[in-house]
C-alpha cells in the first residue's frame, strides 16, 4: 500500500504534462514535436495511473456522491443545451420595437429590401478616433444595418492606432467609414443612412458612369499633378469606380452618348457658339453638366449662356473675415451654409473654401428645380473682380461699394427637354416635372425611394436636363481638394451623374434638446443628486441601525 | 415550490438586509458614483449647449445636443457598470453566510424546498437593487423638470437596468452557494461579471461568427439597446434565460450539500 503511495503524484504529473504540452501548442502555434511529445507521455503516465490505482478508481466511481455528482453534472449540461437552444431561437426569431420618438433607430423599408437581397458578404470599416464624438452614432448605425443581413459585417478602426489599415484604404480623414463589396470600396463621410445606402447601392451596381472634363480653354486638367491641376478629382472619380476622360468639344460632332456628366473646370478662354450649342443639344436630351467659372471675367458667351438658363453671374470677387478666422486669407471665403432642401447639400455639414471665387446666383424655384445651395458666411463681401482696381479700403466691408454676405457661390437648376427630341418628353413629361424638378424636396425623394418600379422613375428623370454652376474651380484643385471640398465636389458630381440610382431617405436623427443651465440650476443638479439623496440615505440608514441597538 | 414559503424566507431577508448598515453603505456609495456621473454628464452637456450657441457647426453634429443620446444614454451604461460592481457586495452574504454559520443545514432541514430557499433569497436581494435602482429615477425627473428629454426612452433604459440587475444577482446568488467565504464569494461574482461584460471586447479579434457570439453572451451588449429606447425580444431572453440558468444551477449546487 505504502509502495502504491510512492505511485499518487503520477494523475498530477499526467494533467501537467498534458497541460505543458498544450500551452506550448497554444504558444508556438505549431504542433510540433514538444508539444506532441508532452501530450503522448502524459497520457501514458495517465493510462499507467490508471492501472495502478484501478480498484481505488471503481470504488470512487461506484460511490454514492459520484453518482450524484455525475447525475448532478449531466442535468446541469442538458439544461445548459436547453438554455441555449431557447436563447439561439430568440435570435432566430425575434420582435423588435423602436420606442423613440421618431423610430430613428429604424431603417427604411428601402434600405432593409436591399440588405435583405444581400448575395455576398459587404463590409464596413468605420474609421473612428475611439473619443470621437460622433462615433456611438455609426455604431448604432451599422448596427442596424447589421441586425437585418449576416451578410452584413461592420469594425471600427481607430487611425491613430492603426495607421497601415488606414493607409491601405487610402482614408486622410477621421469619420470616414469604407464599405468593402468584393474588390469594390465605396466611401462614405457622414453617419447617415441615405449615403450609407446609395453607397451600398452603388457597390452593388453594376453601371460604370463616365465623366467628360472639357479641354481646349484652359481648363483645369485632370492629368496635371501640379497644385493647381485635376489629377486628385480624377483619382476621386477613379476611386469610385467610374471613368474619367477628357473631350475637345471642337473636335467632337456632340457630345458623347455615354457622358454621364460633362465637367467644365475653370476655362480661361471663351467658348465657340458651336460648342455651347452642343452642350445645350446634350443638356436638353436630359444630360447633366457643371460649370466651375472662375472670376476671370473674360468669359463673356460662357456667362452669357449660362444667363440664358438664369444663372447670375457677377463680375465680381469675394472677401471673407471668416476666413481670416480659421487660418486662411480674406480671398478664399468660407462657404458655412447650405440648402437643406436640396439633396446634394441636404445632409452636407463640413465647410468649403472657395479661394478666389465669383458669386452665383440663381432665382430660386423649387418647382423648376433651381436653387442657391451653398452661401459664404455674413461676414463676407463682394468687391470688383479687376484685380488692377482693388483697393486697401476693399479689404473692409463698406455699406456704400461692397455687397454684404451670405453670398451665393453655387447654384443649380433643371432643363426641360426639348419634346420633339425624346419620345420620354411627351409621355412623361408630366412625371418629370413633378419628380425631377422638385429634385431638391424631401417628399418627392421620399416618394421616388418608395417607388418599386425604378424603371419607371428612372425613364421620367431621363427627360430633364441639369446645370449646375460654382463660381470657383480652384476650390477642386489639388491644393484645395481636401476633407470638405472632397466631399462637396464629389457630392454634386454623384448627384449629377447617378440621383435616378440613388435613394432619398428621410434623415432621421434626435431633434435638438440643448439644456442651458444656470448656476443655481447647474447648483440643485449636484446638491440633490451627489449630496441629498445619498444624505437621506445615510440618515436612514443610521436612524435603523440606533433603532436596533436601542432595541437590543 | 410554496409561496408561502418564499414569502416568509423574503420577509426575514429583507429584515435582515434593512436592518444591518451595510446594506446602506452599499447603497449610499451607488448613489454618489451614480450621482457623480450623473453631475458630470450633465454639467457636460450644458457647456456644450452653451458653446452650440455660438459655433453652428457644433450644433449640427449628429446627436451632441440631444439629451437622451448624450446625457441619458451614457448614464444608463454607467449605472450598469457600477451595477455590476455592487451586486457582489450584496449577493456575497446570502448563502455563503449561512454556510459559515451552519444555520444552511438548518434551513434546508425546515420543510421547506431549495427553491423555496433560492427564490426567497433571490427577490429579497432583488428587491433591495429595485430600492437602488428606484433612487436613482431622481436624474430624470431633474432632466425632465429643467430639459425635454424623451421620456419612453428612459422607462426602456429601466427595464434594461432592472434585467441587467436580476441578472448579475442570480449569479451572485450561485457564487455565494459554491463557498462559505464571502470574500471568495464577492471575488469569483466580481470575476464571473467582469468576464460576461468584457467578453465582448475580444469580438474583433476573432472570426465574425465567434465574434456574434461573443457579443451575444455579453451582459452589457443587451442593455445598449434599451437604453437607446428599442426594445428587442433577443435581449429580454437573454437575461431571462441568463437568471433562470444560474438560479438552476444554484439550486444544483445546494443540493451537493444533501449527498456530498
Amino acid at each position: 500500500m505504502k509502495a502504491k503511495g510512492l505511485f499518487a503524484p503520477l494523475g498530477l504529473l499526467s494533467i501537467f504534462l498534458m497541460a505543458a504540452g498544450g500551452i506550448t501548442y497554444a504558444i508556438t502555434g505549431e504542433m510540433g514535436n514538444l508539444p506532441l511529445t508532452l501530450i503522448w507521455v502524459g497520457l501514458l503516465v495517465l493510462l499507467l495511473f490508471f492501472y495502478i490505482f484501478f480498484p481505488e478508481i471503481r470504488e470512487f466511481i461506484t460511490k454514492r456522491s459520484t453518482k450524484y455528482a455525475f447525475n448532478t453534472a449531466i442535468m446541469s449540461m442538458v439544461f445548459l443545451v436547453i438554455i441555449g437552444l431557447i436563447a439561439g431561437m430568440s435570435i432566430k426569431y425575434k420582435v423588435r420595437v423602436d420606442l423613440t420618438k421618431d423610430s430613428r433607430y429604424t431603417l427604411s423599408s428601402h434600405t432593409v429590401k436591399i440588405l435583405k437581397s444581400l448575395k455576398e458578404d459587404v463590409e464596413a470599416i468605420a474609421f473612428y478616433r475611439s473619443d470621437e464624438r460622433t462615433r456611438q452614432a455609426m455604431s448604432d448605425l451599422l448596427s442596424e444595418y447589421s441586425y437585418h443581413s449576416p451578410k452584413f459585417s461592420f469594425r471600427f478602426v481607430d487611425p491613430d492606432r492603426d495607421p497601415i489599415e488606414t493607409a491601405k484604404y487610402e482614408v486622410t480623414s477621421y469619420r470616414t467609414t469604407v464599405l468593402k463589396y468584393g474588390d469594390k470600396h465605396e466611401i462614405i463621410g457622414t453617419e447617415s443612412e441615405n449615403k450609407l445606402t446609395n453607397s451600398l447601392l452603388k457597390l452593388l451596381s453594376k453601371d460604370i458612369k463616365v465623366f467628360y472634363f472639357v479641354s481646349g480653354h484652359g481648363e483645369k486638367s485632370i492629368d496635371n499633378k501640379e497644385e493647381n491641376g485635376y489629377s486628385y478629382v480624377k483619382d476621386a472619380i477613379e476611386r469610385e469606380n467610374h471613368q474619367v476622360r477628357d473631350l475637345l468639344l471642337i473636335n467632337a460632332e456632340k457630345v458623347p452618348e455615354d457622358a454621364a456628366v460633362l465637367v467644365v473646370s475653370g476655362p480661361e478662354a471663351d467658348y465657340l457658339p458651336a460648342e455651347l450649342d452642343k452642350i445645350t443639344a446634350f443638356v436638353k436630351k436630359g444630360g447633366r453638366a457643371i460649370f466651375m467659372v472662375d472670376p476671370s471675367g473674360g468669359l463673356p458667351k460662357l456667362t452669357s449662356y449660362l444667363g440664358g438658363f438664369g444663372f447670375e453671374l457677377t463680375n465680381d470677387l469675394i472677401f471673407d473675415k471668416t476666413s481670416q478666422v480659421s487660418g486662411s486669407n480674406i480671398a478664399i471665403p468660407v462657404v458655412v451654409q447650405y440648402d437643406k432642401n436640396h439633396p446634394v447639400t441636404r445632409e452636407f455639414e463640413q465647410f468649403t473654401f472657395f479661394p478666389f471665387a465669383r458669386s452665383v446666383h440663381i432665382k430660386e424655384e423649387p418647382a423648376k428645380g433651381s436653387f442657391d445651395i451653398a452661401k459664404t458666411s455674413d461676414k463676407s463681401w463682394t468687391v470688383t473682380s479687376d484685380i488692377k482696381k482693388l483697393t486697401r479700403e476693399d479689404e473692409e466691408f463698406n455699406a456704400d461699394k461692397h455687397k454684404r454676405g451670405p453670398i451665393s457661390v453655387v447654384a443649380v437648376t433643371a432643363v426641360e427637354v426639348n419634346l420633339g427630341d425624346t419620345k420620354a418628353g411627351d409621355t412623361k413629361a408630366g412625371d418629370a416635372k413633378a419628380g425631377d424638378a422638385k429634385a431638391g424636396d424631401a417628399k418627392a425623394g421620399d416618394a421616388k425611394a418608395g417607388d418599386a418600379k425604378a424603371g419607371e422613375g428612372q425613364d421620367s428623370l431621363k427627360t430633364w436636363g441639369k446645370i449646375m454652376v460654382t463660381g470657383d474651380s480652384d476650390f477642386a484643385s489639388n491644393k484645395f481638394m481636401k476633407a470638405g471640398n472632397k466631399d462637396f465636389l464629389l457630392n454634386m458630381l454623384n448627384w449629377l451623374a447617378e440621383e435616378h440610382v440613388l435613394i432619398s431617405v428621410r434623415r432621421k436623427e434626435p431633434g435638438l434638446t440643448p439644456l442651458l443651465l444656470n448656476p443655481v440650476q447647474g447648483k440643485i443638479v449636484f446638491w440633490l443628486s451627489v449630496v441629498i439623496v445619498p444624505s437621506l440615505l445615510l440618515v436612514a440608514g443610521l436612524g435603523v441601525t440606533a433603532r436596533r441597538r436601542r432595541g437590543a | 415550490m410554496s409561496i408561502r414559503n418564499v414569502g416568509l424566507i423574503l420577509n426575514r431577508e429583507l429584515k435582515s438586509y434593512f436592518s444591518s448598515f451595510t446594506v446602506y453603505i452599499v447603497i449610499i456609495m451607488f448613489l454618489l458614483m451614480t450621482g457623480y456621473f450623473f453631475y458630470n454628464l450633465t454639467a457636460t452637456f450644458s457647456i456644450v449647449s452653451y458653446q452650440a450657441q455660438s459655433d453652428p457647426m457644433l450644433a449640427k453634429q449628429y446627436q451632441l445636443l440631444n439629451i437622451n443620446e448624450t446625457v441619458i444614454r451614457p448614464l444608463f451604461g454607467t449605472i450598469g457598470i457600477i451595477l455590476l460592481m455592487m451586486t457582489p457586495l450584496l449577493t456575497m452574504r446570502l448563502l455563503a453566510e449561512e454556510k459559515k454559520t451552519g444555520t444552511i443545514e438548518l434551513l434546508l432541514t425546515f420543510p421547506v424546498n431549495d427553491i423555496d430557499v433560492v427564490l426567497g433569497k433571490y427577490l429579497a436581494c432583488l428587491v433591495v437593487v429595485l430600492t437602488m435602482i428606484l433612487l436613482t429615477v431622481t436624474y430624470p425627473v431633474l432632466l425632465v423638470v429643467l430639459g425635454e428629454p424623451e421620456v419612453v426612452p428612459i422607462g426602456t433604459g429601466y427595464l434594461g437596468l432592472v434585467l441587467l440587475g436580476a441578472s448579475a444577482i442570480s449569479l451572485g446568488l450561485f457564487t455565494s452557494s459554491l463557498t462559505e467565504n464571502q470574500i471568495v464569494s464577492a471575488s469569483i461574482s466580481f470575476a464571473m461579471l467582469f468576464f460576461f461584460w468584457l467578453i465582448s471586447y475580444s469580438a474583433p479579434l476573432v472570426s465574425a461568427g465567434l465574434g456574434r457570439f461573443l457579443s451575444y453572451l455579453s451582459i452589457n451588449e443587451h442593455i445598449e439597446s434599451m437604453s437607446k429606447g428599442v426594445v428587442d425580444s433577443t435581449d429580454i431572453i437573454y437575461y431571462l434565460c441568463f437568471i433562470v440558468l444560474f438560479l438552476f444551477l444554484t439550486l444544483r449546487s445546494l443540493e451537493t450539500k444533501r449527498w456530498r
